[in-house]
């Protein structure tokens, strides 16, 4: 697609054999500058997979073994994701273990403006102190001299998005950022997140299983299966007219506060079926499986 | 009805806290204050709250895996507060709980067979069969052939159904389920919901539901309880509790909810805590009737309402020269008032026709002791009583033609007597009471009721009281927190708090406490 600031086109990866497992099954998908596309599907999908790929730290029993994933038109596995350091940021999931436990706020906040963009301490720390404020924080002199485990896991979440933001990325990665949280909080963050996302215009994927969350933060949704692509669309066609008899199914055995009749239907055997037969039939013709 | 299967009253758990660097260690933390809970048999119940409300240590109270330090639980008709674990044991057959995470409450080194076979060697020694093994699995629809596997090689929803077949081996009436389902996928999810509600009916088991998803409660649960940092804040029918949840926190986590379905404006949509009108009065903008408003809390009532923005203030006195000097920014109207003078009374309310919040905080304490003299008791009476149901009469068509709300200073002495002042005790007691009956007329026409309970304030009236008191400023801006939030019934500082939880688990403890007075 043009002007798409990440173009992923038929991204296969393998887990190192023998035998070698697809991942990721043929995966394409583009992101527009400005834009949150949503990731969802059950464990074992592949998102975070994706997501890792695209950062370029893929575990080491994994490996592409095709497609391609060009941001800002660089081939990313040719160049590697090194090559844009500081323009493809990730907002991990455990905001505690994404910080490093012995050093200050102040310093991990500056990591990225000081190594990847060069920029003085002085001013680093400056723009710190700014985007603690826009992430809502209202005493940032006291986080910046914080240790992570002086902060409760909203205020670390918040550090993360300023951190994520700092370089001014052309694309964030945020991967099931509030599954952590509490709902109360979840919905500040969320907030925050999107907040922070227009006012930088910055490109976004947005890895969740939640179909709510999803349904409330995305643009555009691309649903996995096992490493397949089965739907994507806009995320208020996917939502209310979706393509897939899969996403049809994870809609109907999300549970609804609002809707107590709704029976909560498990995901039909029948639909299961048709996936493996999907599966079966990519697998096929891309000379995977067995 | 019959009487619930479990009952807890006026739960309290304390932790200790360590003491971190060189500052001394902090005060306990109060994880459950006051809780009062009950399960019916058969009855699913929903314990939902967020991290820190308390949620699971309650539910493992009520299997008493943790002695509370105050309260009473009761399983069956029976005190098992503080059983001691022998007789506890054969108890423990009957009240079983689910884990969250099955990968690390099951043993891995043991095979499914093992695990299911644990608890009914315990328990059931002649049924602990190959045959029960292979029954408890079909029941939680896993196949037979898995009894062999480890917990590790199972999936996530297997391993919940594994945990939830080992708690039914022993045919439990009771079971607590904390957080079962929530690392688990929503099609998983729906599949174990489904199982657990269908066994429920099945077996008539009664169950505690802890969940931090309210959407899952809705959906398993007949009746929810809401807790916040220890407290219970709302419980009822989960039909009436969603459809009109009349607790702020209650309203803020649906709202907090996202629905798979989207909503342009959910993201940037506030809290219905926060929106005006919603059920809170708003201070700002209204005009405000203060009696005894010459000093303590009244004064400070009129200092606080000209501080939230308050648009006019009738200042009312009985010597009106001795009012304090009005604060700036806000009309001051000085008004003479004796609360005990029905023509005083009515010429003030048809004077002030345009008032939207009334204030009765004129009261009198005489320090009469129960069969002191009759001529002090009746004077309180008729301040603190009848002054207040005849301020409330002139009032009410005004309250009910503008709308707002009206506040009844009144005193924890409503709830508790004290000997030495039996008579101010028992004009609280019945200015209570007439509180709750004015509430229950004047709801319907949109004007909030609210009744102020607090300690020993620092004024006047409250001198032979004993430290610590509160402020007035403190004790007047609780009060209009507590109108803003929507309340009915607030009790400002520690002591007051402290009575109203006493009261709640053992009213004959604090009237022993408090004949200390005498």
């Amino acid at each position: 697609m043009t002007g798409a600031i990440l173009d992923i086109a038929d991204l296969t990866i393998l887990q190192r054999g023998p035998p070698a497992t697809p991942v990721l099954r043929g995966v394409s998908l583009s992101v527009q500058p400005g834009r949150v596309h949503g990731l969802v599907g059950e464990s074992g999908a592949g998102k975070s997979t994706l997501a890792r790929a695209v950062l370029g730290i893929l575990p080491p029993a994994l490996r592409v073994a095709g497609g391609t994933i060009r941001f800002a038109g660089d081939d990313l596995l040719r160049i590697g994701a090194g090559g844009h350091g500081g323009d493809i940021a990730l907002i991990p999931q455990d905001p505690l273990s994404a910080l490093n436990p012995s050093r200050l706020i102040r310093e991990q906040i500056c990591d990225g403006m000081r190594h990847q963009r060069g920029m003085p301490r002085r001013a680093a720390l400056a723009r710190a102190r700014e985007l603690l404020g826009e992430v809502q924080i209202d005493d940032p002199e006291r986080v910046l001299a914080s240790y992570p485990h002086q902060l409760s896991g909203g205020m670390r979440q918040r550090v993360l998005i300023a951190a994520a933001f700092a370089t001014e990325p052309r694309l964030v990665i945020a991967d099931e950022p509030t599954t952590a949280l509490d709902v109360t909080v979840q919905k500040q963050i969320l907030r925050l997140i999107r907040a922070m996302q227009h006012r930088h215009g910055t490109a976004m994927i947005f890895v969740a299983h939640d179909l709510g969350v999803v349904a409330q933060i995305c643009d555009e949704v691309s649903v996995l299966y096992a490493g397949l692509r089965v739907d994507h669309a806009p995320a208020a066609e996917l939502f209310a007219r979706p393509g897939h008899a899969y996403t049809a199914a994870l809609i109907a055995c999300s549970p609804r506060h609002d809707r107590p009749e709704s029976s909560l239907e498990p995901v039909p055997d029948a639909v299961f079926e048709a996936l493996k037969a999907e599966i079966a039939a990519h697998d096929a013709s891309a000379g995977l499986g067995p | 009805m019959t009487l619930p299967l479990v009952t807890a009253r006026g739960i309290e758990l304390s932790l200790a806290r360590p003491a971190t660097g060189f500052a001394p260690a902090p005060p306990p933390l109060k994880v459950l204050r006051g809780i009062d809970f009950h399960v019916h048999r058969g009855e699913t119940v929903g314990l939902v709250g967020e991290s820190g409300s308390g949620k699971t240590t309650l539910g493992r109270c009520l299997l008493r895996l943790i002695e509370p330090d105050a309260g009473r639980i009761t399983f069956g008709g029976r005190d098992i507060t503080h059983l001691p674990a022998a007789e506890l044991r054969p108890l423990r057959a009957r009240m079983q709980m689910i884990f969250q995470d099955p990968l690390s409450s099951l043993n891995p080194r043991k095979t499914v067979r093992a695990l299911l076979m644990t608890p009914l060697q315990l328990h059931q020694p002649g049924r602990a069969s190959e045959a029960r093994c292979k029954a408890l699995m079909a029941e939680v629809g896993l196949p037979a052939a898995l009894l062999d596997r480890y917990p590790h090689q199972l999936s996530g929803g297997q391993r919940q159904r594994v945990g939830i077949a080992r708690a039914l081996a022993v045919e439990p009436d009771f079971v607590v389920a904390d957080e079962i389902v929530s690392g688990l996928d929503v099609s998983t999810q729906a599949q174990v919901l489904r199982l657990l509600k269908s066994l429920a009916e099945r077996l008539g088991l009664s169950m505690v539901f802890i969940s931090h998803d309210l959407s899952v409660i809705r959906h398993i649960c007949d009746r929810v309880v809401v807790m916040n940092a220890g407290e219970v804040v709302e419980e009822g029918p989960c039909d009436a509790v969603f459809a009109a949840p009349r607790d702020g926190y209650t309203r803020r986590l649906i709202a907090a909810i996202p629905l798979p379905e989207p909503d342009p404006g959910w993201l940037d949509r506030d809290e219905p805590e926060k929106e005006e009108g919603e059920r809170g009065m708003k201070i700002e903008g209204c005009t405000a009737f203060v009696s005894g408003a010459n000093r303590g809390v009244g004064a400070a009532f009129v200092e606080a309402l000209a501080a939230r923005g308050a648009a006019k203030i009738y200042a009312a006195a009985r010597d009106p020269a001795r009012l304090p000097a009005p604060p700036a920014r806000v009309e001051v109207v000085p008004v003479r008032l004796d609360v005990t003078d029905p023509a005083q009374v009515a010429a003030a309310a048809e004077a002030a026709g345009d008032v939207t919040l009334l204030i009765n905080n004129a009261g009198i304490n005489r320090q009469n002791r129960i069969g002191g003299d009759r001529a002090a008791a009746e004077a309180e009476m008729a301040t603190n009583y009848f002054g207040l149901i005849e301020m409330a009469r002139a009032f009410a068509p005004a309250l009910r033609a503008n709308g707002g709300g009206m506040i009844n200073m009144l005193s924890i002495l409503a709830r508790v007597t004290l000997p030495m002042m039996g008579s101010l005790c028992a004009s609280k007691a019945a200015a209570y009471a007439a509180t709750q009956g004015l509430r229950a007329e004047l709801a319907g026409d949109g004007v909030q009721v609210l009744a102020v309970l607090p300690g020993a304030i620092d004024t006047e009236m409250s001198r032979d009281f004993p430290p610590p008191k509160m402020p007035p400023a403190e004790v007047a801006n609780a009060a209009l927190d507590a109108l803003e939030a929507g309340a009915w019934e607030v009790y400002p500082g520690e002591m007051a708090e402290g009575l109203r939880q006493g009261l709640a688990a053992d009213p004959i403890a604090v009237q022993k406490d408090l004949m200390k007075y005498l």
